[in-house]
């Protein structure tokens, strides 16, 4: 043994004497552990007892978990209407590598993928055909890939690189090669504004401090920032209904307090409406009517540590980008990522998110779940819904892309 | 299988102390090892039916801390991009690291190594597991972990500037 495999053995010592888990920790770790076994056996019916909707005549009542779970309204909620669904796994498919993203256009599936050679980190997009459910191309990239958008007759790689700091790649599908690649944005999202045009929006970090970062507008025709606008530090942007959104972080010397949803008119690219939420939310949605705000709101002083923070969603009139009333409590994850097939569909699971839900947009009930095994991590939204094909493609932990059927 | 209470409460008495060890030797934050570990308990009693192996308790413990401790950098890496604030917020937690432990160079350096190296080494010599065993925790080949600690210990080496510690 050398000295410095005994000083490691040694290092792990002194650890095990002066670090020791804190006293609440056992209460905070079985506190959560109870409330994930509840929300597991009473499948997708949670949430939409949560997001305290219209419900139906039926048989099937909710009842809260325990009287020590997350608190918020507690409606009768019955079963849904029979589903016109089927959702089932059909096909699994090795990727070689970590997906961590998946979006679907231009007549293929494509996957974000992270490939950890002997601590090295090599980055790809991959090409699925829907056809044959098999791997049809491999794309290698320079920055590593957060976020794609299909979108004007390519495929746009947001990340960020070691040398270069943000950048998107705009990938041909034609020939599966990058054909430019546009810095200083990232985060793309593809839409087309009220006024007939088409574009990509994007994150511009900009310079420090983060008030500086703005939402970038890319034309897909020359792939150049045509416009910026100032909003503050952005951590989301959704594009429907009708406008840009984009979550914004308000920062208090290294404090991340309260977000605005801020609505940007596609027409003008100008600010015309704000939402101020009170709680850390995470994500934007635009669809189906609303534009939704998943997030946690925190009751307790230990924030941060799970015992306190309680899931909830915040729904925004995309007309007057008002809050359309008060933070919904849920007793799930509420991570949507697709709207379509009657519904928004979302990421559920108390802990380590495994389902698919429908919430069915006319019953307002979670009707259909399917779980296709674990997902990647939920931060690089590790679903699409895919409505043409009536399909939803999943990333999974484990090197595969999974493929649900939905009819 | 699910763990009744009593099963749990025996896991988590046998275990935490272990895994918010090993989380603090991966991440050098005595805080976010506890949220880590904590986050992994809970994982692991959610998924206990699901376990292949639910007597080897330790072994997915050890490998969902290494692979939380594996996520939240990368979560880090991305935050830091968008809020170069977040530097200000680095430097405290470089404090934070210097008060928890002053005299320790070798703890310090540790962190300087990339996520995978690091879990290879702490595996191997901190928490004295074989090649094999470190190799099914980050799920790769023997020989990948070999390499893996090999450089790992040459760029620790380098950093403590020990020809001596060979």
């Amino acid at each position: 043994m050398s000295d410095l495999e005994r000083e490691l053995l040694e290092l792990k010592e002194r650890v095990s004497e002066s670090i020791t888990p804190s006293p609440g920790m056992a209460g905070r770790v079985f506190h959560r552990a109870r409330i994930r076994r509840v929300v597991t056996g009473m499948t997708g019916v949670l949430v939409a007892g949560a997001l305290g909707l219209a419900s139906i005549a039926g048989v099937r009542t909710f009842v809260a978990p325990t009287s020590e779970g997350p608190v918020g309204p507690q409606p009768n909620i019955e079963s849904p209407t029979p589903s016109d669904l089927n959702p089932r796994v059909t096909a699994a498919i090795p990727v070689g590598a970590e997906p961590r993203t998946v979006v679907v256009g231009e007549g293929a599936v494509w996957v974000a993928v992270l490939d950890r050679d002997d601590g090295m980190e090599n980055y790809s997009v991959v090409r699925i055909d829907p056809e044959s459910n098999e791997v049809a191309a491999r794309i290698p990239l320079e920055i590593g890939v957060d976020r794609l958008a299909v979108g004007f007759g390519a495929v746009w790689a947001g990340g960020y690189s070691e040398q270069d700091g943000a950048a998107i790649a705009r990938i041909d599908p034609q020939n599966n090669e990058v054909v430019a690649t546009i810095g200083g944005v990232t985060d793309p999202e593809v839409g087309i504004d009220m006024s007939g045009g088409a574009s990509v929006w994007a994150i511009a970090p900009g310079e420090s401090p983060p008030d500086s970062h703005t939402l970038a507008r890319i034309d897909p025709e020359t792939n150049e920032i045509v416009s910026t606008i100032p909003v503050g530090p952005i951590t989301d942007i959704a594009v429907g209904e009708g406008a840009v959104w984009v979550l914004k972080a308000h920062i208090e010397g290294d404090v991340v307090g309260a977000k605005d949803v801020v609505k940007v008119d596609p027409a003008t690219n100008r600010v015309v409406g704000t939402a101020t939420l009170d709680a850390h939310y995470i994500r934007l949605l635009a669809g189906a009517g609303a534009v939704w705000a998943p997030g946690w709101l925190h009751d307790f002083a230990d924030v941060g540590t799970g015992q306190g923070d309680r899931p909830v969603v915040v729904r925004i009139d995309p007309e007057s980008a008002e809050i359309s009333q008060e933070p919904i409590s849920l007793h799930t994850t509420f991570r949507p990522f697709g709207v379509g097939e009657g519904g928004v569909w979302i990421i559920s699971g108390p802990e380590k998110p495994s389902g698919l839900c429908r919430l069915n947009q006319l019953t307002h009930q979670v009707d259909e779940c399917v779980e296709p095994g674990d997902l990647a991590e939920v931060f690089f939204d590790p679903a699409v819904l895919d409505s043409a094909s009536h399909t939803l493609w999943v990333a999974n932990e484990r090197e595969t892309v999974t493929r649900v059927d939905l009819r | 299988m699910s763990p009744s209470r009593g099963t749990a409460a025996d896991l988590y008495q046998q275990h935490a102390a272990n895994a918010v060890q090993l989380a603090y030797l991966l991440t050098g934050n005595k805080h976010l090892a506890e949220d880590l570990a904590q986050d992994a308990f809970v994982r692991l009693f959610g998924r206990f039916q699901d376990l292949r192996r639910p007597e080897a308790f330790a072994f997915y413990l050890r490998r969902t801390v290494v692979n939380l401790s594996r996520d939240h950098f990368r979560r880090l890496q991305r935050e830091r991009a968008l809020s170069r604030r977040q530097r200000s917020t680095d430097a405290e937690d470089d404090d934070q690291l210097s008060r928890i432990d002053a005299r320790n160079e070798l703890l310090h350096a540790l962190q300087g190594l990339p996520p995978r190296q690091r879990a290879a080494v702490v595996l191997r010599y901190c928490e004295s597991l074989s090649e094999h065993e470190t190799a099914e925790i980050l799920e790769t080949s023997v020989g990948a972990v070999n390499s893996l600690v090999s450089r790992g210990l040459a760029a620790l080496r380098r950093q403590v500037g020990g020809e001596d510690r060979e």
